[in-house]
């Protein structure tokens, strides 16, 4: 018998799950069992078992877990070897989803014996993508730890996301596929794609392809309905969400730089940026505008949202056209606020009656985007915390993305060179959890961290995102574990989750020094200054 | 205004700038990249031959070029080819500079992309290489013929990196270089001990560096060492190691023989160590170790000893410290620390017999006495040069703002750690010195301490600021004439160049931005542009 087992009453060795996000409830053995075999993963199933969703997804982490050398075809049938994993499966559904509404889809249990069988319950593929990460965490080092173990998980949120900007700079698919790998790892959901903006539209469209092709920045530096179709694909298979979003009437520059829809936009800025929004009381807007959400219900027909914006409509914009108040007066719209919201109630219409899309719509909220909604529209909230109120008697589902801490875009300098913001530490997201005022009618379900691109590229994205996404998807899985765990402890699990995401090629911002590194309990002892002040007086 | 956009049409994208240049209308294109030809009347030196092979491979851009061949005694030509010839007057291999005008170069293209290169040195030839490089986009060269006559206008323009908060490994240090020979920079300023690690592999005293590696490799050994220093050479780029003491030093008291030696004081998160300045041992251990630096860097110019940030409290831990300072006549802690300056100095000069001269950090706390020879690094704020400005020492400017580029990004503990200091922050710097000011400016460095830095962000942090900092310390008369989208369209090619080398710098604006240069990037903040206009209003008033 090769079975290498370890007793271990070392109270030390008795905490080493070190899971990131932590699982709701873990109970655990005593037992330490090595993985013996390099080929480590054995699927207890043949493979016309599952449907070709689920294969590539038990391939994904075939890839993660095992040596390039280790052939994923070999990887399925029933073994008793004891030096690999034997992962039983029990899916309840297989229909592939593209997005989840309630938590409890995504929950799993996972049991491991000391023979190293593994099975794993769930309900459907987005809730084996949780199980397979947080079994790949466990067995990383060659060897799983407190056996028998038995891990029941379920997020408390089901909107665990982050924004990518493809319009300030252009992202390869290839990226946005990275980019969904790494959420993956940190068993967050939501990619949030923020394609279009004043500065360019990178989306083809068939019937105005003049809009992509006079503002995009390279030769093939937009998408096609195959990128988009592979990318919702690409992320459904691995558990994630593609949330599209173009921005209007506000952020719609871009709109307007050919001759024959120069009319529609107006162009209003500073003496260095250039803004533009929609002309709402011409009829050619919504021409254009059903055309754009046609092509946009096309490519993306699968997601469970879309994301409508209508952020930072700027007043002054609109008094430029005279024949805009004459407009007013004759439908009887007193203000710009009424105006705008006779452009949001015109582009849902053509939405949900002429396009009959079923997605429903999130818009962005802030104090001063104050427009009213219908009690199925999701709140996108990405003022201050402090001016939560403002939106507190909507009975809406609310997504977090507060200014502070969690745009994580900020501190670097703006497009111009000049100072934007400041940078928001891990340590502050880390402080961060989802909150209402009180009273507030808002149901949350969920957050996201923004990384607006004007100043953000490949070559600055993973370590921009990272490791500030990895503290947030904590805290949206399971923002109760940072009340009762030791700081030290917190930090410690957030630099393996750094080695992680490091050894997977993600270049990644690190956490501290080397040195901290290794003296986590003495770098890290408790979570700020006033608490360390209690924590003496106490003493 | 008609003159000045006369000006600046005529000016070609290559950053840093060159001092004079005059050209031609013609475009010549290069048909054949592939077979670049280095011709001379000399035989080149290995160290020679192995410049030309790294800019060989910059302007082919393409493995399948073959280095061999380009080299040739005769002048042959060849039609759509890079053809240079190339004269040097010393051939020797240095491993620094000492005046501006070893880094001196000529430079003429004719219309048949003959390349007539003369320089002083190999220093000066990397720098017109690079000029070369920078012309020869996408495979033609503009404005034939061309005559270019450059020189810096300091000597000392670089780089800190820092390779004791997290290691970095040697691959890096190496690309760094790369990095720096693009942008014309020629000091890499190397921090490689600190409180947290002692990188360096010590001969006597090697479990210093045992006890406080990040990992089982995680440190340089003199071989490490002397491959840096020599790669660094041959692309004229000088090394300065520096090892800190008396503070900074926690690294070297971690094994139980050496921790008398060091005082440990801290706050309750960051550990600091101090170097006892009064016991024996604490100078045997520094004599070895400033005999292994003597020997792995024998090649450098400068030392630097670091020197900054001694704490008064640290100090008084040590009741017997105060003892031996009664006992010997030393008045306060200042000059206790000017007794292991001087005892250091004394290591250095006379039993180690190194003739390096000595680098020390300065700011507006560090007022120690400086010999004459003494270099100071000033890392305060540039309107606090005023504490130092009798010294009559020479200088390397590394002013808090906007110089060090790894703040605004929290510290260490994932605090709040100071702000970022934006690209533009950095180009709107120029080495200014007070009235009455007795010190010579060397040049200046940008500084990327380690604490939240390891291989990920390196580059990032490092570009395109640096890129701003080398065109300011190369000539930086030229922003004073410069329109600002003439610079932003500079900085933008350097953007391309970095990236087409595989360097993942920050962007310094988005894509459209990078368009729309005029329009994100006004005139109005060239600083020469403002007092020509108010010199106009002025004049009409």
């Amino acid at each position: 018998m090769n079975l290498f087992v370890l007793f271990l009453f070392c109270v030390i060795f008795h905490n080493v799950i070190s899971l990131m996000p932590m699982p709701k409830a873990i109970q655990k053995g005593e037992q330490v069992v090595k993985i013996e075999n390099k080929c480590s993963l054995r699927y207890q199933a043949t493979e016309d078992q599952y449907p070709d969703f689920i294969l590539e997804l038990l391939e994904h982490f075939h890839t993660l877990m095992t040596p390039k050398q280790c052939n994923f075809k070999q990887s399925f049938g029933f073994s008793n070897d004891l030096g690999v994993m034997k992962v039983f499966m029990q899916i309840e559904s297989f229909e592939q989803l593209y997005g989840v509404e309630t938590t409890n889809q995504e929950s799993y249990r996972l049991d491991i014996d000391n023979e190293l069988n593994v099975y794993i319950q769930v309900n459907n593929h987005w809730g084996l993508v949780r199980a397979l990460n947080t079994l790949n965490q466990l067995s990383e080092k060659g060897e799983i730890h407190d056996l028998p173990l038995t891990i029941e998980d379920e997020p408390t949120y089901s909107y665990r996301g982050i924004l990518i900007d493809s319009a300030r700079h252009f992202l390869s698919v290839q990226l946005i596929e990275r980019t969904i790998d790494s959420l993956v790892m940190n068993s967050m959901n939501t990619v949030h794609w923020h394609i279009t903006d004043d500065e360019s539209f990178p989306l083809l469209l068939t019937e105005y392809p003049g809009i992509t092709h006079s503002t995009k920045y390279s030769e093939n530096s937009y998408y096609t309905i195959n990128d988009t179709t592979r990318i919702v694909e690409y992320a459904s298979k691995r558990g994630v969400q593609i949330i599209p979003s173009f921005d209007s009437p506000g952020h719609s520059m871009s709109w307007g730089m050919t001759k024959e829809l120069a009319d529609i936009m107006m162009m209003c800025g500073s003496t260095i940026k250039q803004y533009g929004v929609l002309d709402p009381t011409l009829e050619k807007t919504y021409q254009v505008l059903e055309s754009i959400l046609k092509d946009f219900y096309q490519m993306f027909k699968k997601v469970k949202f879309v994301n409508f914006a209508g952020d930072e409509v700027s007043k002054t914009c609109w008094d430029q056209r005279p024949e805009i108040k004459v407009f007013m007066q004759n439908n009887n719209i007193n203000d710009y606020f009424e105006l705008q919201s006779y452009y949001r109630r015109r582009q849902k219409q053509l939405w949900k009656d002429v396009i009959k899309a079923e997605q429903d719509i999130i818009y962005l909220y802030r104090k001063e985007d104050n427009l009213p909604l219908d009690k199925e529209d999701i709140i996108h909230w990405w003022g201050d915390t402090d001016q939560l109120p403002f939106v507190a008697d909507k009975p809406n589902r609310i997504i977090l993305m507060d200014y502070f801490p969690l745009f994580i875009d900020a501190g670097f300098g703006n497009a111009f060179g000049n100072p934007y913001s400041v940078y928001h530490t891990w340590k502050e997201i880390y402080k961060w959890t989802p909150s209402l005022p009180e009273g507030s009618l808002n149901t949350i379900i969920g957050g996201e961290v923004p990384l607006w691109g004007e100043t953000n590229n490949q070559n600055t994205h993973f370590n921009k995102l990272y490791m500030r996404t990895s503290v947030i998807a904590e805290t949206l899985w399971n923002p109760k574990v940072k009340e009762t765990e030791k700081f030290a402890s917190f930090v410690k699990r957030l630099i393996q989750m750094e080695d992680r995401m490091t050894k997977q090629g993600f270049p990644v911002t690190p956490v501290t020094h080397g040195y901290c590194r290794k003296n986590t309990e003495l770098c890290f002892p408790v979570l700020s200054e006033e608490e360390q002040k209690e924590q003496i007086q106490t003493e | 205004m008609i003159f000045i956009q006369l000006l600046l049409l005529a000016v070609n994208a290559i950053m840093p700038i060159p001092i004079s240049i005059s050209q031609g209308y013609q475009t010549a294109r290069i048909s054949r990249i592939c077979e670049v030809k280095f011709f001379s009347t000399q035989e080149f030196p290995d160290h020679i031959v192995k410049l030309l092979l790294h800019y060989h491979e910059l302007i082919t851009y393409d493995e399948d070029c073959d280095f061999e061949e380009s080299i040739q005694n005769t002048n042959i030509k060849i039609e759509g080819a890079l053809k240079f010839e190339i004269s040097i007057k010393n051939q020797e291999q240095l491993y620094w500079v000492t005046s501006t005008n070893e880094e001196a170069y000529e430079l003429q293209i004719d219309e048949n992309l003959n390349v007539k290169i003369q320089a002083n040195n190999h220093w000066g030839l990397a720098r017109a290489l690079d000029t070369v490089n920078q012309l020869a986009i996408n495979n033609e060269i503009q404005n034939l013929p061309i005559y270019i006559s450059d020189e810096p206008q300091y000597v000392h323009r670089g780089i800190m990196i820092d390779t004791a908060r997290n290691f970095l490994p040697v691959k890096l240090i190496k690309r760094t270089i790369d990095a720096l020979v693009i942008n014309k920079l020629n000091v890499l300023h190397w921090h490689i001990t600190d409180d947290e690690s002692f990188p360096l592999l010590l001969s006597k005293y090697s479990q210093i560096t045992n006890n406080s590696k990040f990992w089982k490799d995680g440190f340089f050994t003199k071989q490490d060492v002397q491959e840096i220093i020599e790669y660094a050479s041959i692309r004229a780029v000088q090394i300065i190691p520096e090892v800190d003491t008396p503070a900074h030093v926690h690294s070297w008291g971690i094994s139980p023989d050496l921790q008398s030696i060091v005082i440990t004081c801290d706050t309750n998160i960051k550990q600091y160590g101090q170097l006892d300045p009064t016991l024996d041992q604490t100078y045997e251990v520094l004599t070895s170790i400033l005999q292994d630096i003597d020997d792995m860097f024998h090649k450098v110019q400068f030392i630097h000893f670091g020197g900054d940030e001694a704490s008064i409290q640290c100090f008084e831990q040590k009741p017997s410290i105060k003892e031996f300072m009664t006992q010997n006549g030393i008045s306060n802690y200042f000059d206790l620390q000017a007794y292991y300056r001087k005892k250091q100095k004394d290591i250095w000069k006379n039993q180690i017999k190194s003739q390096k001269k000595i680098i020390y950090w300065y700011n507006k706390k560090d007022q120690l006495p400086a010999d004459q020879d003494d270099i100071i690094q000033w890392w305060g704020l540039s309107s606090q040069l005023n504490e130092v400005k009798g010294r009559s020492n020479q200088f390397i400017l590394s002013d808090y703002h906007p110089l060090y580029l790894d703040t605004g990004v929290g510290n260490a503990f994932g605090d709040r750690y100071d702000k970022y200091q934006g690209w533009k922050d950095v180009y709107k710097w120029n080495p200014s010195i007070p009235h009455n000011f007795q010190g010579t400016i060397l040049g200046g460095e940008s500084l990327l301490w380690g604490e939240t830095n390891n291989q990920n962000t390196h580059f990032q942090k490092l570009f395109l600021r640096s890129s701003i900092l080398a065109d300011t310390l190369w000539n930086p008369d030229q922003k004073q004439d410069e329109l600002f989208p003439k610079f932003a369209k500079r900085l933008s090619d350097m953007e391309d160049r970095m990236n087409k080398y595989d360097f993942p710098v920050s962007p310094f604006t988005h894509s459209y931005c990078k368009r729309q240069l005029d329009l994100c990037f006004p005139e109005s903040y060239s600083t020469k542009l403002k007092l020509f206009f108010m010199f106009v209003i002025v004049y009409l008033i």
